[in-house]
């Protein structure tokens, strides 16, 4: 018997320079080309600079740094996908996150599916899981808030 | 003096940065400034004498990094303890806040001064964005290359 649809878990599969983040869908606003964006000064090495997404300044961070201390440069590939904000952070507080690809939307049928897990000792990344052929990490979204607003 | 409800726009190096112009005391053109004679010697490019005070200007490029070099124009003094500090700028222009739109934005990662972050929003202007300063973060930040200044001239004099 197949699962209800309510036990289906929505996901993107979002390809970094060396790895993939397993995301769910719920997370993403949107997925963009890139666009120009400005540095900011001063500010981290992850910190990739400032984009007018739907004319509000959003910040773009290199998730590939938190998992392999590399700062991979932008491919002909490359797009930016859109966090709405963490939870507790303001309304205002999107980020942004380069990829390597474009991100593939994944349903899972259930969070079984989800079980086959790696050994995993980097902070942020809360779980890493086996799928097919290659492994993923999902965020780790209180390490990711600490990082990020480490003042609040 | 400025008026209260407009901001700054100053130009460094060939970007823009905005700034409230409530946080700032006085915009005091190059020729009324005693410029510093030995710059490659100093952080401080010019002072603003003020009575018996001096109150020292830094230029910054756009990466916000000391610089030096003859082509700005004025000075934006912000008010601060225990006296007001000033930025140099290659251009400055005021803006009435109605002309402006500016939309808040949370710097990540840790803030680069005691006192906070040095940006607070961007003015959205089509493609174009343009970083608002927050007052106190600038303040910090040109206070944090003066006290460097100060060890500095101690260590020079010891």
């Amino acid at each position: 018997m197949k699962p209800p649809i309510q036990d289906r878990i929505h996901t993107m599969i979002v390809p970094l320079a060396g790895s993939y983040l397993l995301v769910p869908s719920a997370l993403i606003a949107e997925v963009i080309n890139i666009a120009g964006f400005i540095r900011v000064p001063r500010s981290e090495k992850w910190m990739l600079g400032l984009l007018n997404w739907r004319a509000r300044p959003v910040p773009v961070v290199c998730f590939d740094f938190f998992l392999t201390s590399d700062l991979p440069p932008a491919g002909p590939r490359s797009k930016i996908v859109i966090f709405y904000p963490l939870p507790g952070r303001k309304p205002w507080d999107f980020f942004g996150v380069l990829t390597s690809g474009e991100p593939q939307p994944r349903t899972f049928s259930d969070a079984q599916a989800l079980s086959n897990t790696v050994e995993n000792d980097n902070p942020y990344a809360a779980v890493t899981v086996k799928l097919e052929t290659f492994v993923a990490s999902i965020p780790n979204l209180e390490t990711l808030k600490a990082t990020f607003y480490p003042d609040t | 003096m400025t008026e209260l409800d407009q901001y700054l726009r100053i130009g460094l190096w060939g970007v823009e940065y905005l700034l409230p112009s409530s946080a700032s005391i006085s915009i005091e053109q190059r020729d009324d400034l005693i410029l510093n004679d030995e710059p490659a010697d100093s952080n401080i490019t010019a002072w603003r004498a003020v009575e018996s005070e001096r109150w020292p200007a830094f230029y910054l490029n756009a990466e916000l990094e000391l610089t030096r070099g003859d082509d700005w124009q004025r000075a934006v003094f912000l008010e601060a303890r225990p006296h007001p500090i000033g930025l140099i700028a290659d251009e400055v222009e005021l803006l009435p806040r109605a002309d402006v739109h500016v939309e808040p934005f949370t710097p990540l990662g840790p803030p680069p001064t005691p006192r906070g972050h040095l940006f607070s929003g961007a003015w959205v202007r089509g493609n174009q964005l343009i970083l608002l300063f927050e007052p106190d973060g600038l303040i910090s930040y040109l206070q944090k290359l003066g006290e460097a200044e100060n060890i500095r001239q101690t260590r020079r004099i010891e």
